[in-house]
Formats: structure tokens, C-alpha cells, sequence
């Protein structure tokens, strides 16, 4: 195998070449960083580059490796970071200009698992400040730039995850979802990413946003990819008490073509409003598909989710500020315009209009967890537009424009606000040739569920082998 | 109703203190309108009658330790 063919392999095409030794680690790993050296000033995706660490981990794995040690089909993988998560010794910036200078003390639980499963760490990813966004704007770094189109946004906050992915950067990578930070820049970057329950992951070592809203998921290429990532990453942690004792199931095992008999719910409200034709288009088609391949398909209804979007904003709003209160007080003029607006609308979220819009979340999840009693999972486009241009502020849709910052998550946030697991896949191109992202969500704790779907849904069609670059 | 004047001293009231430079006027108008926009979504909720269901909190996570017993 050839250093460039490395770039768009999967995990899962790549680690029984590693364990039966026809791959080196070392020789992928340098294949990566060589990659990184050429393109990064390009796509802007990478923060901090840890040549030096990953060569000698890669070194150490292919030590192990050849003496007959190996961890299984982690060993050996370059990854990277989001850079909001812990590495010890390691800058986290958390995009912002306030932790320019930051070294993590400790390691994230999940990249202590990481570590432990052989994983070649290649250096931090850019992201929207401090994750408050979804489009990776960023007014210190520099924007990462969508492979596809890079005068396009690759979407956020993850967004140097999704860069990183879609541009052969990288094998796999993490990333956080608040508001949809996972799933809305593998929608507009052409990548597979996974939000899972709310207490599948630890988030301890993870810079949070928005304690009762993030999620840590993989952002990967293939769904196969997501099922490796997610079962090394899952389980419980005595760090993080939000973090669920739910068994962790064989995720790979879950991964049949066989979707005869699984039944499906299609909101007729809100996912299908306000959306760019082409992404209605190629969301429909995949639905058509999906029954094709044996999908029962309904349609459903969430009476009360036009109310999503003022209830997560309190919430996220007002929990972010909490974090940034202090901060704000000695260095407001640090923070980007944007996210200092975010954190201020935070400052004025009143106790009575949490709650409030606590007690609607919990109206919210009821309604749902009804609906997936009939049906084994939901089916709604991932992003309601495709990758918009950077300087592009608004985006009309009919007669009707939207700001992008706030229309870019419609369809992420409202599973944020419920904790249930949802999958972006890609399912098509818009006439632009830009990614468009299907959406599949599931009953808590049942992500083998969405896995299931959005394996057999990629491997009857042929978007996730297009590849940018 | 409306009231722009009412929503920008609320929020300069709300933000009093709280940060290490004072906003641009365009800052506040931004924030104003923003502030404005939220407490209106949020006011709508009182058609859902709430008052009878219980906050979310950490909800998931019960969930999955029932499934679990």
C-alpha cells in the first residue's frame, strides 16, 4: 500500500493489515503527517501537530505489534482531536485566544481509552470557540476549510474533525456535539459522525459548553468506523457521574445489510421546513432507499417540537455562561464577537425561563420516547442547508432568509435537548457538488439500532467512497 | 408588546458587573434583539401548560441504569 492510499482508507480496511503485520504503523503515521505538512495551511484543520509523539507511539505500536502484542483494530490507527479535549503535556486552546497558552495536567477518560487501545494520536483540531457555534468560524485561528468547496464552511463546531476527516488528514477523530457540533459538519463535510446517548461517553477532561447538552461522538468515514471508535470510548466512569453503567455492546457486531422488518417515523413537522430543495431532495431519496431495502417507513408527529429551538438556546446559553462567568469578568474582549454575544445572551437567561424550558425538554423526550415505541428510529435530514459560503451570513430558502449561524443546527438540536443517539451519513451531493447529511435517531442507549441502519443504508450505496481531494 | 427601550435597559441591567469592558452600542442592539427574541420563544411555551411536568434533569442516565436492573 502506497502512502497516499493511506488517506481515504477506513479504520476497518486498514487494522488487519496492521495485525497481520503487511501495514506498518510507522509508515502510515508518517503517510499522515506528510499529508498534514502539504495540506494543512490549506484546510486550516489541524491546531497543533505532534510529529514527534505520534512517530515514537507509532514506533512503540509497531514494537508491540511484531512481538505478537496486539490490542485489536485500534493498535496502531492514527487519530486526532477535537481541541477541547484533554492530552497531558499537550496545548489545548479550545479554539479560544484565552487558553492559547493552556497545557493540559491530565488525560480525558477518552483518551486515556484511546491510549490504552493503541491509538496514534496526531496532533488538535480546529473547532468553533470554546464549541459555541455551528459552523467553526473562527476569528483566531483561522477558519477550517470544507474540502469540498473551500469557500464553504465545513460546519461546527467540530469542524476541523470533519476537515480532517474529509480530507485524508486523519483515520478517525472525536468531537463534541451540544447543538448538533458532531452531526452538522459531517452533514456539510461528506463524513459519517455519531452523537450518542447522553451518558454513553465520558466527558471528564472534555472542555464542556453545556453540562446536560454534550455529547462526545466519533467523526469518521465509514459507519464501521463509528461502531470501532464508539465501543473503545463507551461505558462507565467514576470521574464523570453522568456517565451511564448501561453495558456496552458489541457495536461491530451490530453491523448487518438486513434492514427487512426495522420500522421508521418521518416527522411531517419541522425537519422538512424551511429546507434547501436539493437536501429535501436527497433526504427523500434516501428514505425511498432505505424502504427499498426493506424499512417499514410512517409518518409521525412531535406535537410540540416547533418549541425547540427558544428552549435549547436557554439552556445551552445560560449553562455555557455559568462556565464563562468569571472569565467574562476579567477578559471579555478576548473572546470572539460571536461567542461573547452567545455567552451574554447566557448572562440574561432568568431561573424562571430555565426552568421552563427544562420542564418543555422533558415534554419534549416524552413525546419521543412515545414515538420510538412504535417505531425503531427516526429518519430527518441531518442540516436543513448545505455548506454555505464563509462571507455568507444569511441563506434564503424560498421566501424566506436565515441567519446561518442559527437555521445550520434545526435539525441536530432537538436530540441534543432529548439525549437520544443520532447518526449522520452521507446520502448525496446537491447540484453544487456539496455533501448532504441523512439523520437517523434511536431509543436511548440503542445505538447499535442507528448503526445497524446507517451501515446498511452506506454499504447499498456508493457517497461514502467520493472523496474531495 | 414590543418594547425595545424595556428589553435594552433589561438587559444592560442584567448584564451589570459582569464584564471586563463595557459592549458597543452595536453589541447591545445585537444582544437586545437576540435577548427579545429568546424571552418571546420562551413565552410561548406557557400554551404547552408545563406547570405539571417536572424540569429534565440527567434524565437519560436514569434511564439507562433502569433498562440496566
Amino acid at each position: 500500500m502506497k502512502t497516499e492510499e493511506f488517506a481515504f482508507t477506513s479504520i476497518a480496511e486498514l487494522a488487519p493489515l496492521i495485525q497481520k503485520k503487511e501495514v506498518s504503523p510507522v509508515e502510515v503515521t508518517q503517510g499522515y503527517l506528510d499529508r498534514i505538512d502539504r495540506l494543512n495551511d490549506e484546510y486550516l484543520a489541524y491546531l497543533t501537530i505532534l510529529r514527534d509523539e505520534a512517530l515514537a507511539a507509532a514506533r512503540s505500536a509497531e514494537q508491540e505489534i511484531v512481538q505478537g502484542q496486539y490490542r485489536g483494530p485500534l493498535h496502531g490507527i492514527p487519530i486526532a482531536l477535537k481541541d477541547l479535549f484533554a492530552v497531558k503535556g499537550v496545548r489545548m486552546t479550545c479554539g479560544s485566544k484565552i487558553m492559547a497558552d493552556h497545557i493540559a495536567d491530565s488525560d480525558a477518560t477518552v483518551v486515556t481509552r484511546l491510549k490504552q487501545a493503541g491509538t496514534i494520536l496526531l496532533g488538535k483540531l480546529n473547532m468553533h470557540e470554546f464549541a459555541w457555534g455551528g459552523t467553526s468560524l473562527n476569528p483566531h485561528y483561522g477558519t477550517p476549510r470544507n474540502p469540498w468547496d473551500r469557500t464553504r464552511l465545513p460546519g461546527g463546531s467540530s469542524g476541523g474533525s470533519a476537515v480532517a476527516m474529509a480530507a485524508g488528514l486523519a483515520l478517525g477523530t472525536l468531537g463534541t456535539d451540544t447543538g448538533g457540533s458532531v452531526r452538522i459538519p459531517a452533514s456539510l463535510s461528506g463524513i459519517v459522525g455519531l452523537k450518542p446517548t447522553y451518558g454513553r461517553v465520558s466527558r471528564f477532561g472534555v472542555y464542556p459548553l453545556s453540562h446536560s447538552c454534550d455529547h462526545v461522538g466519533p467523526m469518521v468515514r465509514t459507519v464501521a468506523d463509528a461502531a470501532v471508535l464508539l465501543h473503545a470510548i463507551a461505558g462507565p466512569d467514576p470521574n464523570d457521574p453522568t456517565a451511564s453503567a448501561t453495558a456496552v455492546p458489541d457495536y461491530t457486531a451490530a453491523l448487518k445489510e438486513d434492514i427487512r422488518g426495522l420500522r421508521l417515523g418521518v416527522p411531517q413537522e419541522y425537519f422538512f421546513e424551511d429546507v434547501e430543495p436539493a437536501v429535501r431532495e436527497g433526504v427523500q431519496a434516501a428514505i425511498q432507499h432505505l424502504s427499498s431495502l426493506g424499512a417499514t417507513v410512517e409518518a409521525v408527529s412531535i406535537p410540540s417540537i416547533q418549541h425547540v429551538i427558544a428552549s435549547s438556546t436557554a439552556i445551552i446559553a445560560a449553562e455555557a455562561y455559568e462556565i464563562h462567568a468569571r472569565t467574562m469578568q476579567t477578559r471579555s474582549q478576548d473572546y470572539g464577537a460571536d461567542v461573547r454575544t452567545r455567552l451574554l445572551l447566557g448572562a440574561c437567561v432568568q431561573a424562571a425561563q430555565y426552568l421552563k424550558a427544562q420542564r418543555f425538554r422533558s415534554l419534549l423526550r416524552q413525546e419521543m420516547l412515545d414515538l420510538l415505541g412504535r417505531v425503531d428510529a427516526l429518519v430527518t435530514p441531518t442540516t436543513v442547508l448545505a455548506a454555505s459560503r464563509i462571507d455568507q451570513p444569511t441563506v434564503t430558502i424560498g421566501d424566506k432568509e436565515f441567519p446561518v449561524a442559527a437555521h445550520i443546527a434545526r435539525a441536530t438540536r432537538p436530540f441534543n435537548m432529548t439525549g437520544l443517539p443520532a447518526i449522520s451519513v452521507p446520502c448525496g451531493f446537491t447540484p453544487d457538488g456539496l455533501p448532504i447529511g441523512l439523520q437517523l435517531v434511536g431509543r436511548p442507549f440503542e445505538e447499535a439500532t442507528v448503526l445497524h441502519l446507517a451501515y446498511a443504508y452506506e454499504q447499498s450505496t456508493a457517497w461514502h467512497t467520493r472523496h474531495p481531494v | 408588546m414590543d418594547n425595545p427601550v424595556r428589553d435594552r435597559e433589561l438587559v444592560a441591567a442584567l448584564l451589570r458587573g459582569k464584564l471586563a469592558e463595557p459592549l458597543s452600542e452595536n453589541a447591545l442592539k445585537e444582544l437586545t434583539t437576540l435577548y427579545a427574541q429568546l424571552s418571546a420563544g420562551l413565552d410561548a411555551l406557557d400554551a404547552l401548560n408545563l406547570s405539571h411536568i417536572e424540569p429534565a434533569v440527567h434524565f437519560v442516565v436514569s434511564e439507562g441504569e433502569r433498562n440496566e436492573d
